[in-house]
């Protein structure tokens, strides 16, 4: 069931709701439970037979956090030996379903082999549920999670907010939270939830959705082997980064807000990343859950075995004036594009998620050796504030744009050939019922090699002011978490000490014409329901 | 009451306000035809925002229409075949035009032509062919909601989706964004006029979009458009064509529509719709002109077989004064082509004189009945044509100074 669907707003919703206070009016337990068995019935809403898929895996990882629980203390080898089982038992589960055709296909690229590519069910949002599990394993492993039931768990797993798509939640955020919720009523809740909610949901069908209609038709012609040109080949990369960054920003906030509808607050996945800084930044901002997964499960635990590793032998660490390249490359380049290579590889099996994945890790470790250079080559960098944070911010912000193409491309030619065409390789041309309409300046343009088209002038123009709109959006206004900081709409949100006045000025209070406000967002959300379409993230 | 119950309450009753107003607002502009209501001048006279519902409009407006006569075809039927043409005959009318763009001709025609008869009076149809729906098989027609607004099935039964089908679109028409935005589009549209897009009670649509084009980029850009587009579908064609064996693809859907004609008393009229020399061009040089003769070739004999006065055919694809019109330079948006829009698109005025060919035999010189006894001759004459038509571009390349005009032209204008 889809979060924009009308089933799911005027049907599953209310219902899920009213059954939730009404029950918990009476016993607390009663209310969770009607909550979990809800989410089981959204789960498998779209294909009952996901349910089918994906309980035994939640049981068998259930009764191996049972084991490491008893033998944590007693036989802490066991107990590691265990955590080992279930990791290799929920990358293979998570394997079986999402790459199977994707190794087949590339061991039929490599070696010339004909092994046939079956289509196997991909059970519903298995990349989130499989990181949530594994996080939960090693939390159980660590003692961090001391003590687990199974409704609780069953209830940390499948709470329907964040199943499908995340965020990646952690048991010891979650479960203290539901043990301290309020089953009844809360008006403050419900005003936050729904605020979050609607303006999730008008980021999504107004915003995020008609840039499809732009930029589709343009990657279509890519897949075809066309080139787009200087203008479509950018519009085609901006429209899609914008494109996915409504579609994710839409889905964080209707998740966190679903979730308040219940007194729960989510962690933060998204906050405003295209207004970063630095790759690094970036990833502080997109998709912040899945960061801090791959962070805390792949890439420290690595790098900290390759640090002891060249300790051990008494070589050179990482970090201050004295960092050598090999140390570099060891501890930070290495650990930095196998991590990337697995958020690549998590959000698709293809080839270009892993080229893109790969691309960012290249972009992050770059950004990381000019954080240790630049004292070095530019001593007084720290003195021109303004100038660092605009070039940063400019050099990210193109950079996360032309690997976006890799992201949504169908093939590694096709955008490849879409780079071409941001590059210039294929032309500068534009419309000559556009030319003709700019005077002086179509003049100028043709000076410097800017040629006419027989392309529709009208169609570029509808292209161009969709992404300048977005872009004013996601870069010059603030976002739902800025909105609501006063009312902690995510975990740890809070309002910041220095505020932009526009932050300011567009703070959110339960007042009457916030309300009315909502109501016209709510309304055109609504309204603009009749078109079905997905979350880009569902898939993942 | 706490603030916050406070909002929540405004919220509720805002959004419904909101949302009914919303609904009411669409329901009186009524932006796709769904509702019988009558247009109110001034105010929702023209329908803009059926652009991308035609076929949503059509299928109801036709029940309305109850036609006597039914156009089928695509956006070249949709664009300008006029259903309040005086050249109708009498006893044909009311017409009623369900040209659909962005249909497909062969299963599409037999559906229009299914709904049109439903609605209870239908005794002729006329169908305006493209060339290329017939140079490669459509593909299956899924159960969509085009099939669920029929009034009957296939078996000739009555549809039984029809109803929650119309529910559902009544619902689209009052109750979502898109609908919304083309209310107001419509109501912005109240002075019409020529850059203004209608589709009338009738069936019949204006060209708006061509001429918003042709004003600010000229026609040539037009013509250029489609050409590209018509060159890059050549290689699917003659893949297609390569190994196909038989009459040409989707001629067994012209059948079944014959055999539905014959049965339910309904005369038809086949019209293989003129297209300018720029496409022609394309398929003769794509060595597609033998296809286009077996095309004609098989339509032919479908109305042979059919062994009935009720169903004919004719033919106007040719190299003649109204196909080889100078398409104007780059640049140039003055210039207007009296007959086409672009390579595939004829204008009302050519639409028109096929319908005087068809219905009253003048003009004498364009077009002609495709018969099995005449059908070789017709393909020959039309060869003569191509070859004098090439023949003359070629000079006309060679000599930049020379006034080109086609010498089909000369003599149209000096028998004019």
């Amino acid at each position: 069931m889809l979060f924009n669907s009308y089933e799911f707003i005027f049907g599953f919703l209310p219902v899920v709701l009213i059954g939730f206070y009404v029950l918990g009016a009476r016993r607390r337990d009663w209310a969770l439970l009607w909550l979990t068995l809800a989410s089981l019935f959204f789960y498998a809403w779209w294909r009952p037979i996901n349910v089918l898929l994906i309980a035994p895996s939640i049981l068998i990882n259930l009764g191996l956090a049972r084991l490491m629980e008893r033998y944590r203390e007693s036989r802490p080898a066991l107990a590691r030996a265990v955590l080992i089982c279930g990791i290799v038992f929920n990358l293979c589960f998570l394997g079986y379903f999402k790459y199977t055709m994707f190794l087949r296909g590339a061991v039929n690229d490599i070696f010339g082999t004909d092994l046939v590519l079956t289509h196997i069910i991909l059970p519903l949002g298995i990349s989130f549920i499989t990181f949530q599990k594994i996080a939960f394993l090693a939390d159980v492993h660590a003692g961090r999670v001391t003590s687990f039931t199974f409704r609780d768990y069953a209830l940390f797993v499948l709470f329907f907010p964040q199943l499908i798509a995340g965020p990646i939640v952690h048991y010891r955020e979650m479960m203290p939270q539901f043990r301290a919720i309020s089953t009844r009523f809360n008006a403050e809740d419900a005003a936050v939830g729904a605020t979050l909610f609607f303006m999730g949901l008008a980021k999504k069908l107004i915003l995020a959705d008609p840039m499809a209609l732009v930029v589709s038709p343009l990657y279509a012609r890519a897949a075809r082997g066309e080139a787009l040109g200087f203008v479509d080949g950018w519009i085609a990369a901006l429209g899609f980064t914008l494109q996915i960054y409504f579609d994710f920003a839409g889905y964080s906030d209707m998740a966190l807000g679903l979730a308040r509808f219940f007194g729960i607050k989510l962690p933060v996945n998204f906050n405003s990343p295209l207004k970063a800084a630095s790759i690094i930044e970036f990833w502080q901002r997109w998709h912040v859950s899945l960061t801090r997964f791959l962070t805390a499960y792949i890439y420290n635990p690595l790098s900290l075995f390759l640090a002891r590793r060249r300790m051990a032998a008494g070589k050179p660490g990482f970090g201050g004036r004295d960092t050598t390249a090999a140390s570099f490359a060891t501890l930070l380049l290495m650990p930095t594009m196998l991590t990337m290579f697995v958020s690549g590889l998590w959000h698709g099996a293809g080839y270009t998620y892993i080229v893109w994945g790969l691309m960012h890790g290249a972009m992050i470790s770059l950004n990381h050796a000019w954080r240790l250079v630049r004292p070095r080559i530019w001593p007084g960098a720290k003195d021109h504030p303004g100038l660092l944070a605009s070039t940063g911010f400019l050099l990210t912000f193109v950079s996360v744009v032309v690997a976006m193409v890799m992201f949504r491309a169908p093939t590694v030619g096709a955008a490849a050939s879409i780079w071409g065409d941001l590059a210039g390789a294929n032309g500068v041309t534009l419309p000559e019922g556009l030319l003709a309409r700019l005077g002086p300046v179509a003049h100028w343009l043709h000076t410097i090699g800017v040629q006419p088209d027989a392309s529709s002038g009208s169609q570029i123009m509808q292209g161009v002011l969709r992404v300048g709109v977005l872009l004013l959006i996601a870069l010059g206004l603030p976002n739902t978490l800025q909105i609501l900081a006063p009312y902690e709409p995510a975990i740890g949100i809070r309002p910041a000490k220095r505020e932009p006045m526009l932050v300011r000025a567009a703070r959110w209070t339960p007042s009457g014409s916030w309300a009315v406000g909502l109501a016209a967002i709510s309304a055109a959300g609504i309204l603009s329901l009749g078109q079905l379409s997905e979350f880009l993230y569902w898939q993942f | 009451m706490p603030r916050q119950s406070r909002f929540l309450l405004i919220w509720s009753v805002a959004l419904l306000v909101i949302l009914v107003l919303a609904a009411g607002f669409n329901a009186v502009i009524n932006p796709y035809e769904l509702f019988a209501w009558q247009r109110i001048p001034g105010l929702n006279e023209y329908k803009p925002g059926t652009r991308n519902h035609v076929a949503l409009a059509k299928a109801y407006q036709v029940e309305r229409a109850r036609p006597v006569t039914v156009i089928l075809g695509t956006s070249r039927a949709y664009l300008a075949m006029d259903a309040a043409s005086p050249v109708w005959p009498e006893a044909d009318r009311p017409v009623y035009n369900y040209g659909t763009p962005g249909s497909n001709m062969s299963e599409v025609l037999f559906r229009e032509l299914r709904q049109a008869w439903g609605t209870g009076r239908l005794r002729h149809a006329v169908a305006i062919l493209d060339v290329p729906a017939f140079l490669a098989p459509d593909p299956p027609l899924s159960r969509g909601p085009d099939q669920r607004r029929l009034l009957f099935l296939d078996d000739g039964g009555p549809n039984p989706d029809r109803r929650a089908q119309y529910l559902n679109d009544a619902f689209l028409s009052v109750l979502t964004m898109g609908a919304l935005v083309d209310s107001v589009s419509t109501v912005l549209a109240r002075k019409g006029g020529d850059t203004v897009l209608d589709l009338r009670p009738d069936g019949t649509a204006t060209a708006a979009d061509f001429i918003n084009v042709a004003r600010a980029e000229g026609m040539n850009a037009l013509f250029t458009q489609k050409d590209e587009y018509d060159l890059s579908r050549i290689a699917g064609f003659k893949r297609v064509l390569a190994d196909w064996h038989g009459p040409m693809p989707n001629m067994g859907i012209l059948r079944d529509m014959i055999q539905f004609c014959l049965k339910h008393d309904v005369t038809l009229t086949l019209i293989l719709g003129s297209s300018h020399a720029d496409q022609m061009e394309i398929y003769r040089q794509a060595g597609l002109w033998p296809y286009i003769e077996q095309l004609k070739m098989d339509l032919a004999k479908l109305v042979a077989d059919a062994h009935s006065d009720s169903i004919t055919a004719w033919d106007f694809v040719e190299y003649g004064p109204y196909t080889t019109e100078p398409v104007p330079p780059r640049g140039d948006k003055v210039t207007r082509l009296k007959w086409f829009w672009e390579p595939v698109h004829f204008q009302r005025a050519l639409g028109e004189i096929m319908l005087q060919r068809v219905f009253h035999g003048r003009p004498a010189d364009f077009g002609a009945p495709l018969t099995v006894a005449t059908v070789e001759a017709r393909n020959q004459l039309v060869r003569d044509q191509q070859r004098a038509f090439v023949g003359w571009r070629l000079a006309c390349e060679d000599n930049r100074e020379a006034r080109c005009t086609p010498p089909h032209e000369v003599a149209a204008e000096a028998s004019r």
